[in-house]
């Protein structure tokens, strides 16, 4: 899937709005280095076998998240000039926007995100979702009276 | 073949069989195999690639376009759209399936009997035969206590607490050993999908395979078929190299519900083919556990709880990260802290059996399939999804996540379970996926009520048979793979047997 310069501006920064990189990992939360993940790469990749309607949807999405600084009146700029705190901010907003097609639209960015993320190996190994799988052990839980769970052999 | 046809000519690959059959699927691939054992010359047109189960790539985003149509972005159409799954490789969506079995439920039988006049089709002797041998050919059996892993064992806790009728699934996967990754195919071939089992079965009995084979209509001459013309595609890009044809004596469409009726409008059939889409449109939910789940290990499914009175079955789902972390709420810090812990998740989906009925009609830019569950489909939808929370919260869930557009993101406890259940739910809110498709081009004996005869074969065109889930006249309420082979296994049979002794191509 082709992307202009300015998709592919909006398309990494709308992604690291989700989980914004940091150098320093911040204790607690999966934080992905600066350059870490090859998000326009994985993208493109992801939607070349995509049906036309589904690549039309996804250019529609780029561009409803790419310009909504400015048809929410939050600032007169693409969504790649707002500052990471401000990002989050408007995810937040469009995620939970009244009108079906805008949360749809932005709930289909964190879907790509998360595929760009997790699909990055690096990524997956600290995310802690393999870890029952690297031990080879078949797991068997119980829940407890408190509701708890404990692992039994 | 038309003149358009023959003017055009320039053909890249021509070949002929006895028995031509386009998809490899559940449908084709059993047609295939009772054939090519019977005797008879086969050739399977398929329009996808033959996937090597060690290179299939185990990431999501590698897995979905290799293997799915459209790389799983293919939908309905119309104000709510729903994803509609299938695999496009040999094996067809049986290559990325999760291998429960289920026998037809006796209801659906009688009713088929009864309102679709298909008693020789599913006469029950027939059809017991048929599973038995079905079922050890593909080593079917309960998925075992240790495999059922973290997601599904605490399924059987909340459905055994609740009092609900939940068992382990049964699988044509054996020795299954919890690699959890149906979906990009198992990796060590224990799950017998139809590209390790009946696909080579029939090669070992002499049949042949052409990939990357797109069939776009029945060569029809004097009422009769007489084979197929098609393009040959691109394995990189899937775009068309150039032109086929096969001649045969006897043309078998095996190519899904959603392609097989527009490969039969294309070759000028009309009447009730695309008619009676149905489905069993499904969607999940997801709950977070204070200690680890581990959903990466265990068979992909493993536990249900079927509930065919009320319309819809339960059933745990454990999907790869990307697509686990996707259902997680929040954006920023509040998504990260929760992606940090995806060994701490279960996902338990419902399957609905919708009362609606849609349509496949050819369209622009490939088929368009126009269907909109009716107010009560929506109505059992949100029984079960409501039932999921609960029963994610009786396991020890210490958050669930709806995934439910116009209700809260996160549920903390029953009593918010009890609030979202007394809320008015949009139709639009729940995003339903389906991968149970049926109809589209089914069986009756009458033929202004239906498109092909109780062996299969189409009423207007003398040769033509139908062999996958479009014959279905109605949806189950159970996963349909082992029906759908039943059926054709049953179909082929007697085809081989009308069929005579081979005739060599
Ligand atoms: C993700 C997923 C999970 C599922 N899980 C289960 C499960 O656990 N249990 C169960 O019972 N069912 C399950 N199902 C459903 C089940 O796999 C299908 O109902 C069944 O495979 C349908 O069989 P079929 O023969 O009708 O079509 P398919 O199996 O889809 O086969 C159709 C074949 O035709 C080929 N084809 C299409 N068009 C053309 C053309 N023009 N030319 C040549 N070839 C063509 C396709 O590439 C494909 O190989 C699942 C489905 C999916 C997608
Ligand atoms: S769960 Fe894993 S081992 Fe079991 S059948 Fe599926 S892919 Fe194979």
């Amino acid at each position: 899937m082709r992307l202009t310069w300015w998709e592919k501006r909006w398309l990494e920064a709308i992604f690291e709005g989700f989980a914004p990189p940091r150098a320093d990992a911040a204790e607690g939360l999966l934080t992905p280095e600066p350059g870490e993940v090859d998000h326009v790469g994985r993208f493109a990749e992801m939607n070349e076998h995509a049906s036309p309607i589904a690549k039309l949807g996804m250019h529609v999405a780029v561009h409803l998240v790419g310009l909504a600084p400015v048809w929410t009146g939050t600032k007169l700029a693409g969504f790649d000039r707002l500052d990471e705190e401000a990002r989050v901010a408007l995810l937040e907003e469009l995620m939970e926007h009244p009108f079906a097609l805008v949360k749809e639209l932005s709930w289909l960015m964190k879907v790509q995100a998360a595929m760009t993320l997790f699909g990055t190996p690096s990524i997956r190994a600290r995310s802690g979702y393999d870890r029952g799988r690297e031990e080879k052990m078949p797991v068997r839980l119980r829940v407890k009276k408190d509701g708890s769970m404990k692992e039994v052999a | 073949m038309g003149l358009f046809d023959r003017l055009r000519g320039g053909w890249v690959y021509e070949d002929d069989a006895d028995y031509v059959i386009v998809g490899t699927g559940a449908g084709g691939a059993t047609a295939g195999k009772v054939l090519a054992e019977a005797g008879h010359d086969v050739l399977f047109l398929e329009e996808g690639p033959r996937l090597k189960t060690k290179d299939r790539p185990r990431d999501a985003i590698g897995a979905l376009s290799g293997s799915m149509r459209q790389a799983a972005t293919q939908t309905t159409a119309g104000p709510v759209p729903i994803p509609v799954l299938q695999g496009v490789c040999v094996g067809g969506s049986t290559a990325m399936n999760s291998g429960i079995i289920w026998r037809m439920p006796e209801d659906v039988r009688e009713d088929w009997i009864t309102n679709h006049g298909l008693a020789s089709l599913v006469d029950e002797g027939e059809l017991e035969r048929i599973y038995e041998t079905v079922e050890e050919d593909l080593e079917v059996s309960p998925t075992g206590d240790d495999v059922l892993g973290g997601n599904a064992t605490l399924m059987r806790q909340a459905s055994e607490k609740l009092g609900l009728p939940g068992k382990p699934m049964s699988r044509n996967a054996a020795r299954c050993d919890g690699k959890g990754e149906c979906l990009q195919g198992c990796p060590g071939e224990k799950r017998q999908s139809m590209d390790v089992s009946y696909v080579p079965r029939a090669m070992a009995a002499g049949a042949r395979l052409s990939t990357l084979c797109r069939v776009e209509k029945v060569w029809i001459e004097g009422g009769r078929a007489v084979g197929v013309i098609g393009s040959k595609m691109d394995r990189h890009t899937r775009k068309p190299l150039g032109r086929f044809r096969v001649r045969a004596r006897h043309v078998i469409v095996s190519a899904g519900v959603v392609h097989t009726p527009i490969i039969l409008k294309r070759s000028g059939l009309g009447g009730l083919v695309g008619h009676r889409f149905q489905a069993h449109p499904g969607a999940a939910i997801v709950g977070r556990f204070a200690e680890p789940v581990r959903m990466s290990y265990g068979a992909t499914q493993g536990y249900e709880v079927p509930m065919r009175s009320r319309g819809f079955k339960l059933e745990s789902l454990s999907l790869p990260p990307e697509m686990l972390a996707a259902r997680l709420p929040g954006v920023g810090a509040e998504w990260q802290e929760r992606v940090a812990n995806l060994d701490c998740y279960t996902q338990w989906c419902a399957q609905v059996r919708m009362e609606a009925k849609g349509r496949v009609v050819p369209g622009p830019f490939g088929p368009l399939v126009f269907y909109q569950p009716t107010a009560r489909d929506l109505a059992k939808a949100k029984e079960a999804l409501v039932l999921i929370c609960r029963m994610m919260f009786e396991a020890g869930a210490v958050e669930v996540y709806p995934g439910i557009g116009g209700i809260p993101e996160v549920l903390r406890s029953p009593a918010e379970v009890d609030a979202v259940e007394a809320q008015k739910w949009s139709p639009a809110a729940i995003h339903l996926v389906a991968s149970h498709l049926f109809g589209t081009a089914c069986a009756g004996a009458n033929p202004g009520r239906s498109v092909v005869g109780p062996d299969l074969q189409s009423h207007e065109v003398a040769g033509l048979y139908v062999m996958d889930a479009s014959v279905f006249p109605t949806n189950m309420g159970v996963n349909p793979q082992h029906s759908i082979m039943a059926v054709t296994y049953r179909a082929a049979e007697q085809l081989a047997l009308r069929g005579g002794a081979r005739q060599a191509a």
